[in-house]
């Protein structure tokens, strides 16, 4: 299952290589030239694929920024995510929708009519989501002996809790390339910690929609992101 | 960091950086694997004491412990003053035969003294983490020996519920006289 995210990384990571090119592009540009502000939609590559390659993941999710002021953009990310977790013994799934707010900052000096992005964004995420324990197996292993005297008690009454909600914060980092006019692919990668979260009354949230697995023993995440995304140009104004 | 423009060539080490964190993800132990450690459904653990001085562990020769409906002896010919057996933890009751001077498996001729004890509890599932999945503890523990006629045919003479909940491996939950 780890498959075919090694894949997903190797493709962002040359995609990542190919903007190693634009580097010699920092150059100041001493004309005045105007810029495109505007409204850029986009929708994620990397979840329906993973929606098509693993039985137990589906999930979908829009994304947008809108410029508001020089290198400063207003970011969104708005999802649906379906994801099944398997430890052995343990099987739950959880699914919900999400919602990410916050502010993408553009380090990237671009050449005239370029709007080229290699950026750090920060995020506040909240997600609302459902989590059903499917199965799970009654540990009765001993420390002197892992085998158990009485048969294995697996109990696979499926258990739904819904209406829990999480919240985090997610620091961003990543590039948006224009491929032709108005068109860009963009990669990134998050890394979330948890600020808040309810859980089912006997278990914890082993994922978040959103803010994807989490860990027992902390409180952080990781995440990517594959995307593509069109820009409506809405108005132009002059570079300073 | 935002007044000034920062480097692109630091910026794209920052990006390269968060990569490594994504594959790395330092900080966070292993949760995965439940470590052998870990404290799970708890056995319960019964005394042996003489019934002319309560006071004084007796170990009861040879004592083999048999699950009802079980092929495998859980212990065999034990000589242990204290012993701890697990319960099952899908139903709300086991039964154990205590076999007193049980025989080795060649010896046909003894059989030893045999006695019933029939254990009754209710139980509760506690999360212990993914790694682990649940474990049981038990509640309001009771016991029942099963009397024989003529009652000097039960080798176990007296028997006292010291705890009756059962959620750690140190407590002694039952004691037995004989």
């Amino acid at each position: 299952m780890k498959q075919p995210q090694i894949f997903l990384f190797f493709i962002s990571l040359f995609g990542l290589l190919g903007l190693e090119g634009l580097q010699a592009q920092t150059e100041t540009d001493t004309v005045a030239y105007k810029e495109r502000y505007g409204l850029r939609v986009g929708i994620d590559l990397s979840k329906p694929l993973k929606t098509l390659l693993q039985d137990d993941y589906s999930g979908l999710e829009l994304l947008g920024d809108y410029r508001v002021y020089k290198n400063y953009y207003l970011a969104t990310e708005l999802g649906n995510e379906s994801m099944k977790v398997s430890e052995g013994n343990l099987n739950v799934t959880d699914k919900g929708s999400y919602i990410k707010l916050g502010v993408d900052y553009n380090a990237y000096e671009n050449w005239a009519g370029m709007e080229n992005m290699i950026f750090i964004g920060l995020r506040y995420g909240f997600s609302t989501f459902s989590q059903t324990l499917e199965s799970y197996a009654i540990n009765t292993q001993r420390p002197a002996d892992q085998s158990s005297y009485f048969p294995p008690n697996i109990i696979d009454e499926a258990e739904e809790t819904t209406g829990l909600t999480a919240s985090w914060i997610e620091l961003m980092a990543g590039i948006k390339v224009e491929l032709f006019q108005n068109l860009y692919l963009g990669a990134n990668v998050q890394l979330k910690r948890m600020v808040t979260q309810t859980t089912p009354s006997n278990i914890t949230n082993l994922a978040v929609p959103g803010f994807g697995k989490t860990n027992d023993f902390s409180q952080f995440g990781v995440g990517y992101s594959y995307n593509i995304s069109y820009l409506i140009p809405l108005y132009k104004k002059a570079k300073k | 960091m935002f007044g000034k423009k920062i480097k692109i060539q630091n910026f794209g080490a920052l990006i390269l950086g968060l990569f490594a964190l994504l594959i790395l993800n330092p900080g966070c132990q292993r949760d995965d694997i439940c470590p052998e450690s870990t404290l799970t459904t708890p056995f319960l653990k019964i005394a042996f004491f003489d019934i002319e001085d309560i006071t004084i562990p007796k170990p009861p020769v040879n004592l083999t412990v048999k699950a009802e409906g079980m092929e495998e002896n859980f212990l065999t010919r034990v000589n242990a003053s204290e012993i701890s057996i697990p319960l099952r933890t899908d139903l709300d009751i086991t039964t154990y035969e205590f076999i007193l001077n049980a025989p080795t498996t060649t010896d046909s001729i003894n059989t030893g003294n045999k006695d019933v004890l029939v254990f009754t509890y209710s139980t509760e599932q506690v999360y212990i983490n993914r790694a682990c999945s649940f474990k049981v503890t038990y509640q309001n523990l009771d016991e029942e020996l099963v009397q024989e006629v003529p009652a000097s045919e039960n080798w176990i003479k007296e028997i006292t519920v010291v705890q009756s909940t059962i959620d750690d491996e140190t407590t002694t939950n039952i004691s037995i006289f004989h």
